[in-house]
């Protein structure tokens, strides 16, 4: 996921992106904001990038209301002040409650414009000091941390040799690469649920567990499903929790006038399919739906443990998938907790088996 | 004969098979005859009594829980298999866990019952069609009598076969025959609390048709205020009351005495009967503050079920609780308490024994799926499954006396026949 230009800045991104780790944030690294623009006579739309943000940090709260935060890691001799409101815009539009802009050294003026902003400034000095403060050592991760990040970006995307035109099957994986990186961040969550079963289902067949690559992606799929599920659970909480199915049915189908059209659409595709005697059932929800709202209802029944769902699937990401193995556990200390690993299962099998993914790419999670 | 039946109707049907029979000693003829629907019946009682819980780490526990369930030890894991085949369990494995199982994750739907794909496991592994042909009786019983020779005739079994469903459903408190003037009824003592004349003597007065559409109607709603129904079915559930086809809980505000509805159960114990009382009574003041309300109506009865399960108290005070909850501190089930802070308020709060928290969950039951299984009267599971430490010792365990039946004369040699031969070697 790395380009050149974004090297430089690494060291200081993985460090911060510990740090938010530690205080039980998911961070996203490099997330790439793009506008898609529908060109003239193809279906597929043209990607415009927009910008792209170092570390996006998602925490959940007990009761599943999001803790967003944005940090931005700038080692360069580009203007501080621009680069603060510059920060400021992204925040909004994630949501953000907090923005942190890292540079190696910081002049006066950021120091000044930035806390103004609900952004928080740290330079090489400042970020030790919060390292020691959350009792992280630095010394070991500077080369774990990298060569983990090395790793995971070599498997990532389609690799093709110079002059080397992708496959038909190539050019469907690559959709599904591109989804997770690009579209996923522009889109509503009642989208990215369906997009992600539904890119899945298409690549089901060369995906292989005996393959890291092939796991590495469908890890990645899962991260995203779960937290487009945790958050749209976090939505049907806030506005009625003793009715979780119909709450949760009008969010799926994008609100009420949307479900509305949809409902009218499914019927009108049901009187033609009855005449053009296709035998095929057309039902507005799709297969998983029920399974999905048993999800959503025990993560609102369990939200204290379900808000740390995509923390105990990152360290399985990166301690099972690609470290040492050690037990969740006792990487996790007090924050780890059974219920969110089962109902992280739970979220796999209903991705597996509606993707009709092989089990074995999510292995290292079964046997937790 | 199943294809008339609903997947969700025939998984009722068989868990009621499994638990008529699981407290009967030295019975052969439900694993002779019915294997399947037990296995699959064994597999629906342990998941009514799993749901709402994501997993079971402590696998002696379950055990111990399976056993009260009417399943020994070595039969749970090939009913834990059964629930893994339809994706209501996982079950991970490790060395070092009792009988190799570290963890049981559960994933038993909550927002919907899951008696449609227990219905569908018992069809995918081919009951016989003694099987089929029994669940189809219980379930045309239950309904409604049927006369013995009719059914024995539109079934098109042999009158051995026949004979052979009706032991195992009479053994197991499911069928019972009934003579009305010199005809032999079958009925069900799940849905008839005493003989099943009452229901007879209404036959002669409406039709069929109306007297089981109207005990449907209030076991799809139980506790269905009679003014709810409108023209003959109130008519009938008026005479259905009196009597005692239909079980009344009156509750009286002001000069108005209010009558909620419930489908009638029979074939429990006292004890059992208490807490369906209970469960009646909890149940019909809900409906009272959805139907009647003084100030706000509940919109939302399962919530508030649940909120007094969980906090053992109703989250407000309100100036009606002793209207509307009045029966259930006669019945010893709550208290209610001026609000100190609100002058004209009360508050409500549990009186959390056992027996009571048996009953709030018998009546969420009743108010999600009409009926509550006969084990959820007898075992607690929250209480089995919570215990810390080890199991054996610490359990409230209630001394099960196995109940010896007799079989007929005719299936009894059956069974000696069928025996001898095996005795002799021959395969059938």
């Amino acid at each position: 996921m790395t380009t050149s230009a974004t090297v430089k800045d690494l060291p200081i991104k993985l460090r911060i992106k510990r740090v938010l780790e530690a205080q039980g944030y998911h961070c996203p690294l490099e997330v790439v904001l793009s506008h898609f623009e529908s060109q003239d006579t193809r279906q597929d739309l043209k990607r415009i990038l927009l910008t792209d943000i170092d570390v996006l940090g998602i925490r959940f709260e007990p009761d599943l209301r999001q803790n967003i935060i944005v940090a931005d890691c700038k080692s360069g001799r580009e203007s501080e002040v621009n680069r603060i409101f510059w920060l400021r815009g992204i925040m909004d539009y994630f949501l953000a409650q907090e923005g942190i802009f890292l540079k190696p050294q910081m002049h006066s003026q950021a120091r000044a414009l930035g806390p103004k902003l609900g952004i928080r400034v740290l330079d090489e000095k400042g970020l030790a000091i919060l390292e020691k403060g959350l009792e992280l050592d630095s010394s070991s991760f500077r080369t774990n941390g990298m060569t983990l990040y090395q790793r995971m970006s070599a498997l990532w995307g389609l690799q093709l040799e110079p002059g080397q035109n992708p496959t038909q099957k190539q050019l469907v994986i690559k959709s599904v690469y591109q989804y997770l990186q690009y579209n996923y961040w522009m889109v509503d969550d009642y989208v990215n649920i369906q997009t992600i079963i539904d890119r899945f289902g298409k690549i089901r067949a060369d995906i292989y567990p005996d393959d890291l690559k092939s796991k590495y992606l469908a890890f990645v799929g899962l991260q995203r499903l779960s937290l487009s599920i945790i958050k749209m659970s976090g939505y049907v909480a806030a506005r009625d929790l003793s009715d979780v199915a119909t709450q949760f049915r009008t969010a799926f189908f994008g609100g009420p006038y949307r479900m509305r059209t949809s409902i009218q659409i499914m019927e009108y595709l049901k009187r033609l399919s009855e005449f053009s005697r296709i035998e095929e059932r057309l039902e507005l929800e799709p297969p998983y739906f029920s399974e999905l709202v048993e999800i959503v209802n025990r993560i609102i029944l369990n939200s204290r443990h379900a808000a740390k769902i995509l923390q105990h699937l990152d360290v399985i990401l990166t301690e099972h998938l690609f470290g040492s193995k050690q037990s969740l556990e006792k990487v996790l200390g007090n924050i780890y907790s059974t219920e969110a690993l089962v109902l992280l299962k739970r979220i796999a099998a209903m991705f597996a088996k509606y993707t009709g993914l092989r089990e074995g790419l999510f292995e290292e999670l079964w046997g937790l | 004969m199943s294809k008339k039946l609903r997947k969700s109707s025939i998984g009722i049907r068989i868990q009621e098979f499994h638990e008529g029979l699981k407290d009967i000693v030295n019975y052969p003829l439900k694993e002779m005859y019915i294997p399947t629907t037990i296995q699959v019946g064994k597999a629906a009682t342990l998941a009514t009594h799993l749901k709402g819980r994501d997993y079971v780490d402590d696998y002696r526990a379950l055990i111990g829980l399976a056993s009260q369930l009417g399943i020994s030890g070595l039969e749970l894991r090939q009913v834990l298999r059964e629930l893994e085949e339809i994706d209501f369990v996982r079950i991970v494995e490790s060395g070092s866990g009792i009988g190799g199982i570290r963890r049981v994750e559960l994933k038993i739907p909550e927002l919907r019952d899951g008696y449609e794909e227990l219905g569908e496991r018992w069809l995918q592994l081919h009951p016989s069609e003694i099987e089929q042909a029994s669940v189809a009786i219980l379930d045309e019983v239950a309904s409604f009598p049927q006369g013995e020779g009719n059914l024995r005739s539109t079934l098109g079994l042999s009158d051995k076969d026949f004979d052979i469903i009706i032991d195992i459903g009479t053994s197991g408190l499911l069928i019972d025959r009934y003579n009305n003037d010199g005809e032999d009824l079958l009925y069900s003592p799940l849905t008839v609390e005493e003989k099943p004349d009452t229901l007879l003597d209404l036959a002669q007065q409406f039709p069929e048709d109306l007297i089981v559409t109207t005990l449907k109607t209030v076991q799809g709603y139980q506790g269905i205020p009679i003014d709810n129904l409108t023209g003959v079915n109130k008519h009938f559930a008026a005479q259905a009351m009196r009597l005692g086809a239909l079980c009344p809980v009156q509750i009286a505000s002001s000069a108005t005495a209010r009558t909620f509805l419930f489908t009638p159960r029979g074939g429990l114990k006292i004890e059992e009967r208490v807490i369906l009382e209970k469960a009646r009574a909890i149940l019909a003041c809900v409906r009272y503050g959805e139907h009647y309300p003084e100030v706000r109506k509940i919109r939302y009865p399962h919530l508030i079920l649940e909120t007094l399960r969980d906090n053992k108290r109703f989250r407000y005070s309100r100036p009606d609780f002793p209207e509307q909850y009045g029966l259930l501190v006669i019945q010893q089930i709550g208290r209610i308490e001026p609000d100190t802070r609100r002058p004209g308020f009360y508050n409500f709060y549990l009186i959390d024994t056992p027996e009571n928290m048996r009953a709030l969950n018998i009546a969420i039951d009743l108010l999600e799926i009409g009926l509550s299984p006969t084990s959820k009267l007898e075992v607690d599971a929250t209480a089995l499954l919570n215990i810390g430490g080890s199991f054996l010792g610490t359990l409230p365990t209630r001394a099960k006396l196995g109940r010896e039946v007799t079989l007929s004369r005719e299936t009894a040699r059956n069974y000696i026949l069928k025996i001898a031969k095996l005795t002799r070697g021959v395969d059938e």
